[in-house]
């Protein structure tokens, strides 16, 4: 009994049943020639549908434009034909593309769930310069870079030469022999010594098992140099890495050309007994490996780094003259200021701070000197001050602390709570400390209660203006803004992102903000912005924080929060979220276990974004944004929050 | 002119098109078979002899065909059921051009309604250069039959959308 199905499978070439009776019934049914004839019909109208349908690469959605209203991924980007997709996460995906040559090509996007970020674009543009300066046959040509769409639609596209093979990751069912091994270590560090002879040199900061790719011919590839840095820059100021890959000292920013070499080693490590680094460190595993073997791994994994290879090209003797590996010792007195500071760097992170990347590296030359020195900050007129090194702020420092800090010339600034600052610039000696004196100004008792005023006719012979604030925003950052009726609230995240400030937008503000500027200063160009929407701003110079408001309620105090017990500095990205929330979540983040009311009636919502904020000073910000005040009991550790108004000579 | 085409290649890779072209004209599968080696004997020939300036297959060896079968049927002035045997107006003709675009609209709506697997298959095997339901099956760690049996699915929910 011949089906319709039959016959579809034998219009497509799948029929496996007996084709000559199949033909020969179709042959004397009239009706089955007729479902023959339909089918092959039906066959055509898909093939030509097929031929002129564009399909996501990778939901297969159909796409009726640039890119999938499914999934969003592009389907040919920057004239490149996207083939399918190699990895997708919350940044971007890494596509496999042909050009129009038909060249295959791994494209990567950079995506954005808000305007891009600066720290996202320098991380992209760093990538793309990296890859054009660099010309070894391990490492992906570099083709071209671009962009496409705008705002939050902005895409950023580097091409790339694929690399065809399979990342060492992946053969995960593969049992390295020792040989191999040192095949595969003998390769990377030909790169690593390639990228270590480049002046400034190139550090990857990134080695791991997914980043070497084993091509046919077994050579390996050394891909995504997205988190490389130039040794001595201060750009890359960044903790990035892999965990259990890199260094103890690469979470503090430390990072030099043996950051390199610890990472291969772990990696070398995890393949030959396919165990996560951090397992093997925690089991302190043996490598069943010859004594050589394992004393190459050792030097190359040693916690000090000065104790490993000092570079590449030091290791890569070593590997092929195994007897010039000196025995790895164990971590001595002498040699604990470095891992002291490796720690207090990670001990400010989890504290909520800033990490303070030490770009700068001492060379292990023989004898090293330490790369760590000290500072012990000294001031009077405050009880605690802000430190940013090299522009970057570390911690809040109380008088006489000492801070581990890399050898070296920089920066230091002191911020005092009253707004008084001293900035100076040290040469850190290794092993030593450095002390920085600071006497803070009293600030006058008006400064405390209420924010400057400073008065000024704009245009000089035109309507009186007037502008208040605390101080004024200063960043030397240049900035290049074109939006065409982007939300305020959107502008100020991008701008506060972009010039490295926190802020908080008050719910009511929400004009759009249209405008094309080029090349201007960070705090000129932000505040004609606000200015043109008849807004402005009041600034705290010691924790960085904007808030913008209304021109005419600018002469609302922020509240002095001081009274209110110390606790942590919080980072946090809202955007619109319920003013209840944001006040509980402040309140809760800082730690002092304070206990909130917050009076009927008061809703509203509120955009914040704070980069190491204190606690009651964020407070203080988003009360005055709102109208608000509070009153703190002590006793209780309770704070009331109502409307500014309800209470009596605030 | 082109260069010359590896003949034995493209019959493998565009052979079946041709041959289902043919059917779509109600021709049985015997004489189908028949009109299709003649249309490749013909075009080898020509290519030949450089009549042919340019070899954009398989389009032209469907017009080929296509003029074959309906050949066939005017010599032979059977009763056989010539589904598509008037004449396609010229190419460019706009109530053609029209009544085909809005028939590739109702067949990419009805796939857009397909699961999402489903239109993966139709890709493998009707987009991809060489797609068959072998490689879709491969390419999607399915069984054959049961790419088979999608790809029937598929098909039998298109005719449907279309019919209606």
């Amino acid at each position: 009994m011949t089906t319709r199905e039959d016959i579809e499978l034998y219009v497509m070439g799948q029929y496996d049943g007996d084709v000559a009776a199949l033909e020969r019934a179709i042959a004397e049914d009239p009706a089955l020639a007729q479902i023959l004839a339909d089918e092959a019909r039906l066959d055509e109208q898909l093939r030509n549908a097929a031929a002129r349908a564009t399909f996501c690469p990778a939901c297969d959605d159909l796409v009726r434009a640039t890119r999938c209203d499914a999934c969003g991924a592009a389907v040919k980007p920057g004239g490149y034909t996207v083939e399918r997709v190699l990895v997708s996460n919350a940044h971007g995906r890494m596509y496999v593309a042909h050009d129009a040559d038909g060249r295959r090509v791994a494209l990567k996007e950079l995506a954005f769930v808000q305007a891009p970020g600066a720290d996202a674009l320098a991380k992209f543009e760093r990538e793309a310069k990296f890859l054009r300066a660099l010309e070894h046959p391990a490492i992906p040509r570099f083709l071209a870079s671009f962009e496409e769409g705008r705002g939050v639609h902005t895409r950023y596209y580097l091409a790339q030469e694929l690399v065809e093979g399979t990342a060492l990751d992946r053969l995960d069912e593969h049992w390295y022999s020792e040989v191999e091994i040192r095949e595969l270590a003998r390769q990377v560090l030909g790169v690593l010594v390639y990228l270590q002879s480049l002046s400034p040199m190139v550090i990857h900061r990134d080695i791991k098992p997914a980043n070497l790719v084993r091509r046919d011919d077994r050579s390996i590839a050394l891909v995504d140099f997205g988190a490389a840095h130039v040794h001595g820059s201060t750009a890359g100021v960044t903790t990035v890495g892999t965990f259990g890959y890199m260094p103890i000292e690469q979470l503090a920013g430390l990072v030099d050309a043996t950051t390199d070499i610890y990472a291969l080693g772990m990696t070398l490590m995890h393949l030959m007994t396919r165990q996560e680094p951090w397992r093997l460190v925690q089991a302190k595993a043996e490598v069943n490996a010859s004594p050589e073997l394992r004393a190459f791994l050792a030097k190359l994994t040693a916690n000090d780094p000065r104790e490993r290879f000092p570079d590449a090209k030091a290791a890569l003797a070593a590997l092929d003259a195994p007897a010039a590996i000196g025995p790895v010792a164990a971590p001595s007195k002498k040699r604990r200021p470095a891992l002291i500071a490796a720690a207090a760097g990670v001990a400010f992170a989890a504290a909520g701070g800033s990490i303070f990347a030490l770009a700068h590296h001492a060379h292990h030359d023989a004898p090293p000197a330490s790369p760590i020195g000290t500072v012990r900050v000294q001031f009077v007129g405050a009880d605690t001050a802000k430190l940013r090194i090299d522009g970057h702020q570390v911690a809040t420092v109380a008088s006489n602390q000492e801070i581990p800090v890399a050898a070296g010339s920089h920066q230091f600034r002191l911020a005092g709570p009253g707004g008084g600052e001293c900035e100076v610039t040290l040469d850190v000696q290794g092993g030593k400390t450095s002390t920085i004196e600071c006497a803070f100004r009293e600030a006058p008792f008006e400064m405390q209660m209420q924010p400057w005023t400073w008065k000024w006719d704009w245009p000089w012979n035109g309507p009186h203006h007037e502008r208040r604030f605390g101080e004024r925003l200063h960043t030397h950052k240049r900035v290049s803004w074109k939006l065409d009726h982007v939300k305020l609230h959107d502008f100020a995240l991008l701008a506060a992102n972009t010039c490295d400030f926190s802020v908080v937008v008050p719910d009511g503000v929400d004009v759009p903000v249209s405008v094309n500027i080029r090349d201007a200063q960070c705090d000129d160009a932000f505040t004609a912005i606000l200015e043109a929407q008849g807004l402005g701003y009041s600034f705290d110079g010691s924790s960085q924080l904007v808030r913008i408001a209304p021109l005419k309620d600018l002469d609302d105090v922020t509240p002095w929060t001081n009274d209110l017990p110390g606790g942590k500095e919080l980072d946090l990205d809202v955007k619109d979220a319920p003013l209840h929330d944001v006040l509980a979540l402040i309140v809760k983040s800082g730690g002092a276990g304070v206990n909130l009311v917050v009076a009927q009636g008061i809703d509203g919502k509120v955009t914040i974004r704070l980069a190491a904020v204190p606690w009651n000073q964020a407070l203080g910000a988003v009360l005055a944004a709102q109208g608000l005040w509070y009153r703190y009991y002590p006793e209780s550790n309770l704070i009331r929050v109502a409307p500014a108004h309800d209470f009596d000579g605030r | 002119m082109t260069a010359a085409p590896a003949w034995d290649d493209a019959i493998r890779e565009h052979d079946r098109r041709v041959y289902v072209s043919v059917l779509a004209l109600g021709l049985p599968p015997d004489r189908a078979r028949e009109v299709t080696q003649m249309t490749w004997t013909r075009l080898i020939e020509q290519y030949a002899k450089g009549k042919l300036a340019d070899l954009e297959l398989p389009g032209l060896a469907i017009r080929q065909a296509r003029f074959y079968a309906l050949n066939e049927h005017q010599r032979a002035r059977t009763e056989m059921r010539v589904l598509a045997a008037v004449p396609e107006p010229p190419a460019g003709d706009p109530e053609r051009d029209l009544a085909s675009r809005q028939e590739l609209e109702r067949v990419l709506a009805a796939l857009e309604t397909c699961s999402p697997q489903a239109r993966r298959v139709f890709r493998l095997v009707y987009a991809t250069p060489g797609g068959t339901a072998q490689t879709a099956a491969q390419a999607v760690g399915l069984s054959l039959q049961r790419v088979r049996q999608i790809l029937c699915e598929t098909r039998a929910h298109i005719r449907k959308e279309l019919a209606r």
